[in-house]
């Protein structure tokens, strides 16, 4: 890639957090029976007529808030007018030349590197409905039809697959901070059309000839594409050839982008005004209580959370990077666990869980107030830490009080003196041969006897009292 | 809304314009449209004349906004009518030629 | 079975239903035989189920008997091919629709049905509306009853006929150029073209949104007033409907005409205007003064440009609106080996020239390079032709306008002149254009014995004030008698 430019542009298509779609009362549900969650409206029918969710403006304009941009008190919507199969009208309504937002930025890091990604606009428009190719023949189901859709689109500010990754992961994390948006990827909440160019560094001002890969629905799907088409572009360059302006897809098993059957024409969209929509002017107050109802956003909750907690920045960046985790985090120190502490069980064992089960925390049985009382308990030296995650197991499956699961197990740790040194006293008795080891100088005995104690107590036995006990009476 | 006013051709690309619009037009259609519509594009250059400037269109014949929906979900049960609508209906699927370009 | 006398007048026939003296299932047998004996002549309805008609009657017995008292309960009336009724066809008078059935109620069909109104069956029109001869449909011209040579006007063609015709006492229309009105003229009944959103469009299927109103076709003007009561309204469906009040029409038509300013627009009585027609609408404006009415010239300089800013904005629309027919939702198909050739061949069988004509045109007038000259310049043209509007309505109250420039013309005149018809439209686009509403009322007969008729225009919202000034006129005009043989 050295001796070259690289420009990226990315439209990032967000579903909006909506019970209902954009145009009518059908339901934005996944996943359902084709063709069941449409009505007259959004199916196109003769004579329907679309009325515009006021949920999606304002999700839309919050997001313009926290990205911050221009939010334009006076926008409208348009048709886009182009025949495809999973189109209802054969026009799609969309915003053309007053989008509800202009302007904003996304910030980046890549490679401790910070980075502005300006954007140009987000604008509203309804989604389409989804094809399934049988060979000969193809079926649509408008189930997807008329769900609102924000379209967040970057200026080619973009120079590598990895600052494309970064974008969409900061994004994604602003986008549910703000709950706007599920960003479910697997439901396909969010899909990007990616424009890319390859420009020798040679001192020549001319830009390169972009391409325009479309609709990825995966991050790495994103990021893999990049990758493969920088490369592709330039190895055309190197050889002398020039690149051509074309739209792409991305095929994921073979790892290569494809180009798309080109058109007799070129798209000419007749874009007008939607006759059946009035236009929409938001108040300035309507803005501005929107904008105080703002959530804080993860860069500026990374940094609170190293000032207010004295978190390291890789544990407060790995809090904050989605907000119920961060949410669950706060929650839990709220609650009296400590700072530092909290964070360890949350890195570890929550997102362990978490990563390990695909479940969102807000599903998970465990809440924050029975972390803090479970941590308070290893704080405390009533459990050890093996038996801590034996109960945090437990928590889990059951959602129950951890002070009740370690008193109904018996697993209380055992810190007594008289009852410990019973179990030593069994345990030395029990172990001759290595009692005699370590007296003639092989001190790693000591950790086998320590062993032995625990399997004596059945692991509740506290290591450090245990191992005290025992060196007493080893060398005493 | 394509920007520049390119100069007023007096003919009307009635072979294009009908691709556009999906329209297939028989060479007989084709010619009594050419006619016919250059006929009405000659006419409504009349809009030329008219004294706009400065004027900010009316895409509505009135002065409404914001005419908004609340965000709940209704009832819908049509699902026998559009399938009983459908031309070609397979496993609740409208079924159509097939599509070439998704491959 | 002899069947009743059927009164002229809707407030009339609801007293006898209502004192019992005649029954809705008897009232809708009559309408079905005058429609059975004319219908073949005149090709007003397309569409008519007449089982479903008398079970509609037989329930709307049945509630009048259990002391059901809406105010339409047993009143036969036809709509238009092109409003949406549950379980109905609503083709438009295309073939593309061909198979369709409404699963849902236009709001205003919704609302007739509510008041207990009987559907007696869809009127023919010109295709997806359009059309001002009634020559541009699927199932064949409409006849105008006064004499079957001539063309009923368009798009309402088979409503005006119907009503003009006595085949129903009114009918549920549409008028986005004019399509209530010049029907009802050429036709000799009233068409009232209400508010643009002051009747919900929903269920109107589209052909230009921006100028699309529902509205009615009657035998009088008391008639027009009562059905527009009903349908009026605020509708969450549309967001373009108006919220204002509806008031009671019906019960405000009586008045007079002191001191009521009526303004004649000079643009509307200059070249072009048929001699007859100018001097029957002249006429009215002459029996108006002598009641006491000021009548006054008015300008409206904008009204050269409005038959092209009409044609370049509805067909902008209609090209957009009209794309959804393409064989994979509802109505006709025609297979191709992709979706591509399967739209192309679709459409080409399934629209008429016409339409097509204008998808074409409609098209172009928003593609790539001209969309500036063309759309964009007609709308700010609308703008124009609003504040011409809001000037003359500063000096009158109401406009007095012929509805059309031509009279009544015989079929085939004119169908291969698509300009000299359009140009035709002259004084009716205007009201479209400018969202405010209007009433066509007959005023007189041609040499050759076909009706003319004269337009009321009222700003936005006057709806209340040309229905009583239309009524005042009608009363000092007199019967207007109704095509011989019918």
């Amino acid at each position: 890639m050295q001796g070259y430019d690289v420009s990226i542009g990315l439209e990032t298509h967000v579903q909006l957090k909506t019970r209902s779609k954009l145009f009518c009362s059908c339901p934005t549900r996944f996943g359902e029976e084709p063709n069941t969650n449409v009505c007259p409206v959004c199916l196109g029918y003769p004579g329907t007529l679309p009325v515009v969710n006021y949920q999606a403006v304002r999700l839309t304009v919050v997001t313009g808030l926290m990205l911050g941009c221009r939010v334009n008190l006076h926008s409208k919507f348009d048709r886009k007018n182009y025949f495809y199969p999973d189109m209802p009208k054969n026009y799609q309504i969309s915003q053309y030349d007053q989008p509800i937002c202009t302007g904003g930025s996304v910030e980046i890091e890549v490679e401790g590197k910070v980075k502005r990604i300006r954007l140009r606009r987000i604008h509203l428009e309804e989604d389409v409905g989804k094809s399934f190719h049988f060979g000969r023949s193809s079926g649509v189901d408008f189930n997807r039809a008329g769900i609102p859709l924000m379209e967040i689109v970057t200026e080619p500010d973009i120079s590598s697959a990895d600052e494309a990754h970064a974008y969409l992961v900061a994004l994604k994390a602003i986008l549910e901070y703000g709950e706007v948006s599920d960003c479910n990827l697997e439901e396909g909440n969010v899909r990007c059309d990616v424009n890319c160019s390859v420009r020798k560094r040679d001192g020549s001002r001319e830009l390169g000839t972009k391409t325009e890969i479309k609709n990825l629905n995966t991050f790495r799907g994103v990021y893999r594409a990049l990758k493969y088409e920088i490369a592709r572009q330039i190895r055309v360059l190197e050889r002398g050839g020039t690149i051509q302006q074309q739209t792409l897809r991305w095929d994921d098993e073979k790892g290569v982008t494809v180009a798309l059957r080109s058109k007799e024409y070129a798209h000419d969209y007749r874009y007008f005004p939607d006759p059946d929509i009035p236009p929409v002017v938001l108040r300035p107050e309507e803005v501005e209580a929107w904008r105080e109802s703002l959530p804080e956003l993860p860069s500026r909750r990374k940094r609170r959370f190293q000032e207010q907690y004295g978190l390291p920045e890789y544990d407060a960046g790995v809090l904050v990077a989605e907000r119920e985790v961060a949410d669950f985090f706060e929650r839990t120190v709220a609650e009296g666990a400590p700072p530092k502490a909290a964070s360890n069980w949350v890195m570890t064992e929550v997102l362990r869980v978490i990563g390990e089960s695909g479940k969102r925390v807000s599903d998970l049985r465990l809440r924050p107030e029975a972390l803090a009382r479970l941590i308070s308990l290893v704080e405390r030296g009533m459990v050890n830490m093996p038996t801590a995650k034996e109960v945090f197991g437990v928590m889990l499956e059951t959602g129950g009080d951890p002070e009740r699961i370690v008193r109904e197990r018996g697993l209380a740790q055992v810190s007594d003196e008289g009852e410990l040194m019973e179990v030593v006293g069994r345990v030395l008795a029990a172990n001759q041969k290595v009692v005699a080891d370590y007296r003639a100088g092989k001190k790693a005995a000591l950790q086998f006897l320590i062993g032995q104690v625990m399997r004596e107590t059945r692991g509740k036995a506290n290591p450090k009292a245990a191992a005290r006990i025992l060196r007493e009476q080893l060398e005493g | 809304m394509p920007g520049k006013e390119k100069e007023l051709a007096s003919k009307i690309d009635v072979a294009y314009v009908a691709e556009l619009a999906r329209l297939e037009l028989t060479p007989d259609e084709k010619k009594t449209f050419q006619r016919q519509l250059d006929e009405v594009v000659r006419y409504v250059r009349v809009l030329e004349e008219a004294p706009v400037e400065g004027l900010s269109p009316s895409p509505y014949p009135g002065d409404l906004s914001n005419v908004f929906r609340e965000d709940a979900v209704g009832t819908t049960d049509i699902q026998e009518a559009v399938a009983a609508n459908a031309p070609r209906w397979q496993n609740s699927l409208f079924i159509v030629p097939p599509i070439m370009d998704q491959s | 079975m002899a069947l009743p006398e059927i009164p002229a007048s809707l407030r009339d026939l609801r007293n006898l239903l209502l004192r019992g003296e005649i029954a809705c299932r008897d009232v809708a047998a009559a309408f079905l035989q005058r429609i059975e004996k004319h219908n073949a002549c005149l090709n007003a309805f397309v569409h008519l189920d007449a089982e479903k008609v008398m079970a509609q009657a037989e329930r709307a017995d049945e509630r009048l008997a259990s002391g059901g008292r809406e105010p339409l309960l047993g009143i036969p009336l036809a709509i238009k091919d092109n409003l949406n009724v549950r379980g109905d066809p609503c083709t438009c008078a295309s073939r593309i629709l061909t198979g369709y059935v409404a699963p849902y109620d236009a709001t205003a069909v919704a609302r007739l049905r509510k008041a207990g109104a009987v559907f007696l069956g869809r009127t023919n029109m010109d295709e997806f509306a359009m059309g001002s001869s009634n020559e541009n449909s699927a199932f064949g011209p409409v006849r105008n009853p006064w004499n079957t040579d001539y063309v009923p006007g368009g798009s309402s063609g088979g409503a005006a006929a119907a009503v003009a015709a006595g085949l129903a006492p009114a009918a549920l229309a549409s008028d986005t150029g004019g399509s209530i009105r010049q029907p009802a003229a050429f036709c000799g009944c009233v068409g009232l073209k209400p508010t643009y959103g002051r009747v919900s469009r929903y269920g109107l299927t589209a052909y230009a949104s921006s100028m699309d109103q529902v509205g009615v076709l009657a035998q009088s003007v008391a008639d027009a007033a009562l059905l527009l009561e009903v349908i009026a309204g605020h509708d969450v469906m549309d967001g373009t409907s108006l919220r204002e009040e509806v008031p009671p029409y019906s019960e405000r038509l009586e008045g007079d005409l002191n001191g009521v300013r009526i303004g004649l627009p000079r643009e509307y009585y200059g070249e072009g205007l048929d001699k007859e027609v100018r001097e029957s609408v002249q006429g009215v404006a002459g029996l108006l003064a002598r009641e006491g009415a000021e009548v006054v010239e008015v300008d409206l300089p904008s009204t050269r440009y409005a038959v092209a800013a009409y044609y370049i904005i509805a067909t902008a629309e209609a090209s957009a609106n009209l794309a959804r027919y393409d064989g994979v939702r509802y109505g006709m198909r025609v297979e191709g080996a992709d979706p591509i050739e399967m739209y192309g061949r679709t459409r080409a069988k399934g629209f008429g020239p016409e339409v097509k004509r204008r998808i074409i045109l409609g098209t172009y007038a928003l593609s790539s390079g001209y969309y500036d000259a063309y759309y964009l310049r007609a709308t700010k043209v609308r703008t124009l032709i609003r504040k011409d509007f809001e000037e003359a309505f500063q000096r009158c109250e109401v406009l007095l306008t012929p509805v059309s420039p031509v009279k009544p013309f015989r079929l085939g005149e004119k169908i291969e002149d698509p300009l000299q018809l359009y140009l035709c439209d002259i004084y009716s686009v205007t009201a479209n254009l400018a969202g405010i509403c209007g009433i066509a009322v007959p005023c007189g007969l041609s040499r050759e014995g076909l009706p003319l008729g004269a337009q009321f225009l009222g700003p936005a919202l006057g709806e209340e004030r040309i229905l009583q000034i239309a009524h005042i006129y009608e009363a000092l005009r007199g019967p207007f008698g109704s095509p011989p043989g019918f």
